[in-house]
């Protein structure tokens, strides 16, 4: 069984790659995990995961040539697999894009849940891919007007793509914004489940400092609880892995970033 | 319904009259209101409009099919509307949060300024959701639709011009067979 999530907002800053590594950290519980930063030209997952001294990457396996395997990429850490992406802007204008759809066809034979930490602006073909190929969106919301508009267009762009919302996650929320009311109207717009709120934490921004997702970091705090609740709430489907791993074999290759 | 009192039954033509007699009557309750054509199509579109001290705080369908201002678009069709109002001694029902409605919108949709004046007026400030502009926002619904509009707009252009149009979910060219190789 196998089921892609792209982990969504349409805006930089509502704290994705937190959302994505903690998700991942607590559905590695009842499931094998395995997170991919997609973010090919903004990656940061590697320094959420104290992966930014590792020698392969994911630009490795995307840049013809480099002559790196699937498994090179990939890292044990935290009860998961992580297949962090370098930084390197020059790694980033030789990738392939299409290349992608081997790593990814390679990885979803192992794992149960595949987690793409997607890019949050869809102005390229390699930031588009992780939305048109993943089974479901998780979309990662402030309660905000520009977070929501924002969370809005990525789901509806998504769908365009038959990618549908598996829930929607409220993020960074902060004491004094009135969450209730918003949530409950977001309701109206956004498919899936509502599938946490989370507080606005110091843990978090602590826990990226340290290069640590927030679930190792600090366990106890409201932040990580809500991520546990919300990876509670998630109904992972049993996909295919096999249909899963033929649609990214089959996709289309787009032909530069 | 042991907790609300059945205050009036009958058939207006026009369902400002409804809200008009809750702002007036300052009703804490609910109307429920029945369009003619869902009575005579066998529809079972009722509208529960939930007032506090008359005014309007949460719009839905009692068959759960629309909440918010989804729901008031149902006060905007053509009538008579079998129309019963309740009043709830025990104060307001506020627990359905998707139901919520700006004060002032069921009287806009039915293009009375004057009573959707009065209704902001007396809305207290909680309701007040012209402060609140992520309220407002969500409240908007040709807003959100314009932006679900553009976000469907843009994947159909995008997918042209960057070859992924067999991953759309719908043809763009209006077939209603979707293509195979998306998923």
């Amino acid at each position: 069984m196998v089921e892609a999530f792209a982990v969504a907002s349409g805006k930089g800053g509502t704290g994705k790659t937190t959302s994505t590594l903690a998700l991942g950290m607590a559905l590695a519980e009842t499931h094998d995990v395995t997170v991919v930063d997609a973010d090919t030209g903004m990656a940061n997952l590697l320094f959420h995961a104290g992966l930014d001294d590792v020698g392969v990457t994911l630009h490795d396996l995307l840049v013809e040539g480099r002559g790196a395997a699937v498994e090179d990429a990939v890292y044990e850490r935290f009860g998961m697999r992580v297949v962090p992406c370098g930084t390197s802007l020059a790694d980033f204008r030789a990738a392939d894009p299409g290349r992608l759809r081997d790593v990814v066809a390679t990885l979803a034979a192992d794992a149960d849940v595949l987690l793409f930490d997607s890019p949050a602006a869809l102005d390229s073909k390699s930031a588009v891919l992780p939305l048109v190929l993943a089974d479901r969106s998780i979309v990662v919301l402030q309660p905000t007007v520009p977070s929501l508009s924002d969370g809005l267009k990525a789901q509806e762009y998504a769908r365009s793509y038959g990618t549908e919302t598996a829930g929607v996650l409220f993020n960074k929320v902060r004491a004094d914004e009135r969450v209730d009311d918003v949530v409950g109207r977001a309701e109206r717009y956004f498919g899936g489940e509502t599938l946490a709120v989370v507080p606005d934490s110091d843990e978090a921004r602590a826990a990226r400092r340290a290069g640590e997702p927030l679930l190792a970091h600090a366990p106890a705090s409201a932040a990580a609880a809500a991520f546990r609740e919300a990876a509670a709430t998630l109904d992972v489907r049993d996909g295919d892995e096999v249909a899963v791993a033929e649609r990214f074999r089959s996709a289309v290759v787009p032909d530069e970033v | 319904m042991s907790d609300v009192e059945l205050v009036r039954s009958h058939v207006v033509d026009d369902p400002a009259t409804v809200l008009a007699r809750a702002l007036d009557d300052e009703l804490t309750g609910h109307a429920l209101v029945e369009p003619q054509d869902a009575f005579l199509l066998g529809d079972d579109a009722v509208v529960r409009v939930v007032f506090d001290e008359g005014v309007p705080i949460r719009v839905a369908a009692t068959n759960g099919d629309r909440a918010g201002p989804a729901a008031v678009e149902t006060l905007v069709g053509p009538g008579p509307f079998a129309v019963e109002l309740y009043r709830r001694p025990a104060g307001v029902d506020r627990s359905d949060a998707a139901a919520s409605v700006p004060p002032d919108l069921p009287a806009r949709r039915v293009d009375d300024d004057g009573l959707a004046a009065r209704t902001r007026a007396a809305a207290p400030d909680e309701h007040r959701t012209a402060d609140d502009p992520v309220a407002s926002f969500l409240d908007d619904a040709e807003v959100v639709e314009s932006i679900r509009d553009a976000a469907r707009e843009e994947a159909v252009a995008d997918a042209r011009q960057w070859g992924l149009t067999d991953h759309l979910a719908t043809d763009p060219d209006g077939s209603d067979d979707p293509p195979t190789g998306g998923q």
